[in-house]
C-alpha cells in the first residue's frame, strides 16, 4: 500500500530514540485518523470489539449533523425573514454558514492545538473527546459573538475544564458548557438581552429577535410563535439549539447505536415534565403558567439533555445513578428558568450543577452496591453436611 | 474467552485445554473507524450493519481496531458483565492499587476471566483481565 510506506516513511524520525520522539503523539493522532492502527492484542481476550473511541465520537459527530445543518438554516431564516427582503434557500445557506463555518473552524483550531500541545507534553496519545467538543461549542453559542470571544472560551474550557483535572476522561464538568457558562459570566452583552439572538441584529435596525424564555421572563406573554415552530425550530436561541426535531433525530442516531445513554435522556425529560405540570398548576408567573409540554421544546432544554447531559466522563456512571442524575437535570431546568428571572435559560445550569454533583450520586450508589453485597456474605452459611 | 500467546515454535503448558489459531492482526485499514462502513466486525455497539448478519461468518484476527485511550464511555462493562459488582470502578481501584476499596467492591468475587467479555467490548482497549491480575498479584503480596 503506497499511503501507508509513505507515511511509515515520514514517521521514522518520530519513532523512539530519534530526534523528533518528543512529538511522536502529534504525529500518532494524524496517522491513527488515516489508518486503523496495526495492534495487536498482548493479554487477555485476543479478539476484540470493533469499537474504538474514535467511532464512538463520530458517531455523536453524525448525531449532531441534523442539528447544525438546521442551526446555518435558521441563522440565514431568521435574518432574511425579518429584513423583508426577497430571498432563496441558497441565500438563507450562505449566510448562516459565512456566520457559522468561522466558529467552527476558530473552535477545532484553538482546542485541537491545546490538546495536542498537552498530548505531546504530557506524553500520551490524542484523545478523540474535543472532535465533539469541538463542534458543540459553537453549537451552543449566540450567532453574532466575535470570533476571538469564541477562542478565548475554548482556550478557558480546555485549559481549565479539562486538562487541569487530568485530561479527557477526568474532567468533573462537561467542557462545552464549561466555554458556555464562561462567555456567558465574562461577555454578559454578548450572551444574553434581546439583540444578540439573531444575527446582525445589533447591527441592523428592524432586526431583532427575544428567545421566548427572555420574553416570558420579562412578562410578556404574546407569544409571536406557535408550538410547532418551537417544535421545527423556527424561533431565534443559540445555533443549534432551536429545532427540536432535528434534536430528536440525533437522539435517536445516539440511542440505535448505543452511544448516548437513553437512561439520562429519559430520566431528564421525566424530571422536566413533572416540575413542569407542577408548575402549571400553581402558574403564579408567565414562565409557570407556560405549558410543560412547550417547556421541553423551548431553549436549549432538548439539545442539552441530549447532547450535553448525556457526555458520560462529566455524568454519573453508575447505571442507578444515571437515572437519578437525569431527573434532577430536568427538574433543575425548569427550577431556575422559573424562580431566576436573570437567566431565563436553565438548562445550562442546570447540566453543570449535576456535573458537580454526579461523583456524589455515584458515590452513594456504589456504597449501597458495596453494603448490599456485605449483608449477603455476613449471612450464616447452611451447613450442608 | 481468554488465553496467552506463543509462538509457533513454543510450547503448551500444563493447565492448556484449548489451542486456538487466529490470524494475525498486524495490518493498517485506511478510515476504519468511519462508522457504518467496514461491517465485517462485530461490535456489542450497533455503530456497524453486523448486526443484520447473524449467520455471515466473521473475518476475526487480533487486530485491536484502535488505540489504547482514557476510560470516557460509561455502562458499557455493566452490559457484558452478569455479577452484582461495578466492574468499571473496580478496575479503576485497581489501577490506583486502593486496596480497601479494591477489597469492598468484590476484588475476592472475580477472577480475571470474568473480565474477557469487558477486555473485548472496551472501546476504550484497555487491559481488564490484566488489570485485575495486577490487582489480584497486589493484595496477595499485601494480605497473604
Amino acid at each position: 500500500m503506497n499511503i501507508r510506506n509513505t507515511i511509515d516513511n515520514l514517521k521514522k524520525p518520530f519513532n523512539r530514540g530519534e530526534k523528533w520522539e518528543k512529538f511522536a503523539p502529534a504525529f500518532n493522532a494524524l496517522d491513527t485518523f488515516l489508518f486503523v492502527p496495526n495492534h495487536t492484542t498482548k493479554h487477555g481476550a485476543h479478539i476484540r470489539d470493533a469499537v474504538d473511541l474514535k467511532r464512538t465520537m463520530i458517531t455523536v459527530i453524525l448525531a449532531l449533523l441534523p442539528a447544525l445543518f438546521y442551526g446555518i438554516y435558521n441563522t440565514g431564516y431568521q435574518y432574511f425573514s425579518q429584513l423583508n427582503v426577497d430571498y432563496t434557500f441558497v441565500d438563507v445557506m450562505l449566510h448562516g454558514s459565512t456566520k457559522i463555518v468561522p466558529m467552527i473552524a476558530v473552535s477545532y483550531i484553538v482546542g485541537l492545538a491545546i490538546e495536542f500541545a498537552f498530548a505531546v507534553f504530557r506524553g500520551h496519545e490524542v484523545n478523540e473527546g474535543y472532535l465533539v467538543t469541538g463542534l458543540l461549542i459553537p453549537m451552543i453559542m449566540p450567532v453574532d459573538i466575535p470570533l476571538w470571544m469564541v477562542g478565548l472560551s475554548v482556550a478557558f474550557a480546555v485549559f481549565i475544564g479539562k486538562e487541569a483535572f487530568g485530561g479527557t476522561g477526568m474532567n468533573i464538568l462537561n467542557p462545552a458548557l464549561t466555554a458556555r457558562a464562561f462567555a456567558f459570566f465574562a461577555y454578559p452583552t454578548y450572551m444574553s438581552g434581546n439583540q444578540v439572538w439573531v444575527s446582525e441584529a445589533s447591527n441592523v435596525d428592524g432586526v431583532s429577535g427575544e428567545t421566548i424564555l427572555g420574553m416570558l421572563a420579562s412578562g410578556d406573554s404574546s407569544l409571536p410563535y406557535q408550538p410547532m415552530d418551537m417544535f421545527m425550530g423556527s424561533i431565534p436561541g443559540s445555533i443549534a439549539e432551536t429545532s427540536t426535531l432535528m434534536v430528536l433525530i440525533g437522539a435517536i442516531v445516539l440511542i440505535y447505536t448505543g452511544v448516548g445513554s437513553w437512561r439520562i435522556m429519559l430520566g431528564s425529560v421525566i424530571g422536566a415534565a413533572i416540575t413542569g405540570m407542577l408548575f402549571n398548576l400553581w402558574g403564579v408567573n408567565e414562565l409557570m403558567s407556560f405549558s410543560w409540554t412547550n417547556h421541553l421544546m423551548v431553549g436549549g432544554f432538548a439539545f442539552g439533555v441530549v447532547f450535553m447531559a448525556t457526555d458520560p466522563v462529566s455524568a454519573a456512571q453508575t447505571v442507578k445513578g444515571k437515572w437519578i442524575y437525569g431527573l434532577l437535570v430536568g427538574l433543575f431546568c425548569i427550577l431556575i428558568r422559573v424562580f431566576n428571572p436573570a437567566y431565563p435559560e436553565g438548562v445550562m445550569l442546570a447540566i453543570l450543577l449535576m456535573n458537580v454533583f454526579a461523583p456524589t450520586i455515584d458515590h452513594y450508589v456504589i456504597e449501597s452496591n458495596v453494603k448490599r453485597r456485605l449483608n449477603r456474605s455476613n449471612k450464616p452459611i447452611v451447613n450442608i453436611a | 474467552m481468554t488465553g496467552y500467546k506463543v509462538e509457533s515454535d513454543n510450547y503448551l503448558g500444563f493447565y492448556n485445554n484449548t489451542l486456538s489459531v487466529l490470524r494475525e492482526g498486524n495490518h493498517y485499514r485506511m478510515f476504519g473507524w468511519v462508522p457504518f462502513v467496514n461491517n465485517k466486525v462485530p461490535s456489542i455497539y450497533k455503530t456497524s450493519f453486523s448486526w443484520l448478519f447473524p449467520n455471515k461468518k466473521y473475518d476475526l484476527d487480533t487486530n485491536l481496531n484502535g488505540e489504547e485511550r482514557a476510560l470516557v464511555v460509561t455502562g458499557e462493562m455493566e452490559k457484558v458483565f452478569p455479577m452484582d459488582i461495578l466492574p468499571m470502578q473496580l478496575l479503576k481501584e485497581c489501577m490506583a492499587g486502593n486496596i480497601e476499596k479494591m477489597e469492598s467492591l468484590g476484588i475476592y468475587e472475580v477472577a480475571p476471566e470474568d473480565f474477557s467479555l469487558i477486555d473485548y467490548s472496551s472501546s476504550s482497549k484497555i487491559e481488564a483481565q490484566y488489570i485485575i491480575r495486577k490487582g489480584l498479584d497486589l493484595m496477595i503480596s499485601e494480605v497473604g
